[in-house]
């Protein structure tokens, strides 16, 4: 008898393993050899170099630049061959995880494509193992047995595969290899899904969807929006689309500094920055919204309300006060809105500005009139801010042309007093720099904006608010709005939708250049943000692409439905885009996800991989001690099962806190309470609020205090939805007195 | 290494070491330091380093600090 499959698999995967090894004892003493150069170029540095230098000494100057560009160089090679070194031990540990068999039209041979993270050459330059990005690499994600096609840059290439396998290698050996005919969502899909979550996100590169494929692999839309499920894998697409798009970027420069990852929180960041270099990508910063904002406005709004607290105020108020902080950042975050601030902009030029005359060594060197007309004449596509620098600096010129003279006054002036203690040339000096300090104050009046206080006036002066609203549709309660704005401003305090306001108006009117290397943005869980939150990313990066995914059943505290992506594209103005879908849900059990249909718009499709489990459970306690105690034991019987991470959800912060005062006692494990701040690894036992379990996973959830006062408006819906599919295999939800309407399926909510 | 040297610099104005002066020294009574000493300084600084401060940039120096980092950002500039 013959060597089986299984021999033959494996005396191939030891060859590469082989392969692999001699390459990465190479790559080691080349690492060492530029260490050493490192090593011999600084102990030069340090016999030869001069280190105390004058001022002036430029010899020593250019012998000390010359090593260090030598020692940066080498550096360089350092950080390279490090970089290589990791994808090398990395494939040592699993070389690769796919197979097919390709046989091109036209041609008589059979290709074996070996799939994994990375590529890899042997000595003589074959290649071993293709990238999971390479264009072939893409027929193993999206055919079966049969006709194929794949695009790379010679055009279409066509064929037929004959064998499509996987493997399941750990430490250089073979544990585990299936032919597949069909898709990859079988037995290995089964096998990842079953375990329990890990303490970060891990890369799904065995593992993707045809869907899923799709996405990652486009580069035909400047404009890509995904609309997912919850569990859809929207996070993970869009980090492989990340790598895959830096691979393709090896051609046309996209390195990591070019793309812009917007999270929600710093923790869900957190949870995710292990996936990019899982996958032998550089770490890609992840920016939060508010950031940005801080970045832009901080420091003219200091004391401006975060979104957590936003969200926090929101979830916590009722009644008038809810529907007032509703309306207010509906408003503000609006079209409409930003109409007004770019109206404000305008209007500021021409109106505003409190120009004034100038006057130097005791004459009018510039009128105000003519200062503004010269504003008004300079080029209009400059920020109005960066035309008033420019008329600062023109006003500067002329003083400095005149400095001299006026100095020479001065010193004779003090001539006149020999009898004083000074030198006549620094008491002048001192004096001209007085002088030059109280022009500069006066001149700052009006060629720098006091961003803050421009804003507050939209709401104080409300003739001039009606002035920028003049033919706007705008919200019935707009007075109340307006009057509550002003007070809360007057108060120097903000709220969530005036940072970002603020922040809007501070590009339009100043410009930023920050983040002008940014070639792709990819927006996540973007169903949250308001059209004034694309406003702000087109004028940041307006010559970039995106990437923008979202699920319009996810939203908090506020209503989205499919036309939130026509607005999106309006907005951001890009010639091509599309709408593509993501309608599987993996992460949860078919039970879950049965039950968590029920809290949403049935009109978006919803499917799940065939995966089931124990149904969500509903406990009822007969009062809160009661429950907490149900809770607990709850808590005790699934650690004891093996589940790694466990989450209380509570609809507040200040409801996860005092749940957490209440429990934190009463088991023999730690029940960490993750707020705002919290930026750690998921696993262990958690209380928080859900808005910021968003985007994360558990293997086990509890939702707790699923009464019918808490959860009773069309929001709170919502917030079960997204509650309910943070779970990946067990669900359960706790209340008191009546329970909530939503749990018996139907249930009409109330408006707020 | 500028701020040493400027640290000596504004030393001699005073008549006083050099070692209490740091970046966060400020052109203030409390340090010791008077407008006047403060554009000997600005008057020294030209002369060490070969540089023009105009006055309206003088007039923004609140530190030794923004004295260092005027005297770095001009040597850029060259």
């Amino acid at each position: 008898m013959g060597p089986t499959q299984w021999d033959k698999e494996s005396e191939h995967l030891a060859e590469v393993y082989r392969d692999i090894c001699r390459e990465l004892l190479r790559r080691e003493s080349e690492v060492k050899a530029y260490k050493e150069t490192i090593l011999e170029t600084k102990q030069s540095i340090w016999e030869e170099g001069d280190h105390t230098w004058e001022y002036g000494d430029t010899d020593a100057a250019v012998d000390v630049k010359q090593s260090m560009d030598v020692l940066k160089q080498e550096n360089r090679k350092v950080k390279i061959a490090r970089h290589q070194l990791n994808k090398l031990e990395r494939l040592k540990q699993s070389p690769y995880f796919g197979r097919i068999d390709f046989m091109e039209k036209g041609f008589l041979n059979t290709e074996k494509i070996y799939i994994g993270i990375t590529s890899f050459f042997n000595e003589e330059g074959d290649i071993l193992i293709y990238d999971w990005r390479a264009p072939v690499s893409g027929i193993f994600y999206d055919f079966e047995l049969g006709p194929a096609s794949y695009q790379c840059l010679d055009g279409l290439i066509e064929g037929t595969v004959s064998l499509k396998r996987q493997y399941r290698i750990t430490e250089g050996r073979l544990d585990y290899m299936l032919d597949t005919s069909i898709k990859i969502d079988d037995e290995l899909l089964q096998e990842v899904l079953s375990k329990n979550t890990d303490e970060k996100m891990r890369n799904i590169v065995t593992t993707i969807q045809k869907e899923q494929n799709r996405i990652i692999r486009d580069e035909n839309h400047q404009l890509l929006m995904v609309q997912g499920v919850a569990g859809s894998g929207k996070t993970s697409v869009a980090l492989h689309r990340v790598a895959y798009l830096m691979y393709q970027g090896l051609s046309s420069k996209l390195a990591s500094n070019n793309i812009a990852i917007l999270s929600p929180s710093s923790l869900f960041a957190q949870y995710i920055s292990n996936v990019l270099p899982e996958l032998g990508e550089d770490h890609v910063a992840t920016l939060a919204f508010e950031d940005i904002c801080h970045q832009i406005s901080g420091r003219d709004l200091p004391a401006a309300q975060t979104r957590n607290q936003f969200f926090e105020k929101l979830i916590t108020c009722t009644g008038n006060q809810k529907e007032l902080m509703k309306s207010s950042m509906e408003f503000k975050a609006s079209h409409t809105f930003v109409t007004m601030l770019n109206r404000l902009v305008i209007h500021y030029e021409r109106k505003l500005i409190p120009f004034r005359d100038v006057y130097y060594n005791h004459r009018q060197i510039f009128g105000g009139y003519l200062l503004k007309a010269q504003l008004l004449k300079r080029d209009t596509r400059t920020p109005v801010a960066i035309r008033l620098k420019q008329t600062e600096a023109m006003i500067l010129q002329k003083v400095r042309e005149e400095n001299k003279t006026r100095i020479t006054a001065l010193e004779r002036f003090m001539d006149q007093y020999p009898e004083h203690t000074y030198e006549s040339k620094e008491f002048a000096r001192m004096l001209s720099i007085r002088e030059n300090r109280a022009l500069l104050f006066h001149i700052h009046e009006f060629t720098e904006i006091d961003y803050a206080a421009l804003y507050h006036k939209i709401f104080h002066d409300r003739a001039l608010f009606y002035i920028l609203a003049k033919g706007l549709e705008l919200p019935g309660n707009i007075e109340e709005i307006r009057r509550r704005s002003d007070e809360r401003l007057s108060h120097k305090t903000s709220q969530y939708e005036d940072a970002l306001a603020i922040a809007f108006l501070k590009i339009k009117m100043a410009g930023c250049n920050s983040y002008k290397n940014i070639k792709q943005v990819i927006v996540d869980e973007a169903q949250d943000y308001y059209p004034i939150h694309f406003e702000i990313l087109n004028a940041l990066f307006p010559k970039a692409k995106y990437t923008v995914l979202g699920d319009v059943n996810q939203t908090i505290e506020k209503q989205a439905s499919l036309t939130f992506y026509e607005d999106v594209q309006r907005i951001l103005e890009k010639k091509t885009s599309a709408l593509l879908t993501l309608s599987k849900s993996f992460r949860c059990t078919n039970e879950i996800i049965a039950f968590s249909t029920k809290f949403i718009d049935r009109s978006i499709k919803q499917e799940c991989f065939s995966r089931h489990g124990i149904s969500p459970e509903i406990i009822a306690g007969g009062t809160q001690d009661d429950l907490d105690q149900q809770l607990a034991a709850f808590i005790q019987t699934l650690t004891e099962q093996g589940f790694k991470s466990v989450c209380i959800l509570c609809k507040s912060l200040k409801g996860s806190a005092e749940l957490h005062g209440r429990i934190k006692d009463s088991l023999d494990m730690d029940i960490i309470l993750m707020d705002d701040m919290f930026a750690r690894e998921l696993s262990g036992i958690f209380i928080t609020p859900i808005y910021l379990a968003k985007g994360l996973e558990f293997d086990a959830v509890m939702i707790y205090d699923v009464d019918d006062t808490h959860y009773r408006s069309v929001d709170d819906r919502k917030l079960l939805y997204i509650a309910s599919t943070r779970a990946l295999h067990r669900l359960a939800l706790f209340y008191t007195g009546k329970p909530s309407r939503f749990l018996s399926g139907g249930g009409q909510e109330d408006a707020l | 290494m500028i701020l040493q040297q400027v640290a000596r610099l504004l030393a001699e104005i005073l008549g006083e070491g050099e070692e209490g002066i740091t970046e966060e020294t400020a052109f203030t009574p409390e340090y010791g330091i008077q407008p006047i000493d403060a554009a000997a300084l600005v008057i020294a600084v030209e002369k060490k380093f070969h540089l023009t401060v105009y006055d309206d940039e003088a007039a923004c120096f609140a530190t030794v600090g923004d004295v260092v980092r005027y005297i770095e950002a001009s040597q850029g500039d060259k």
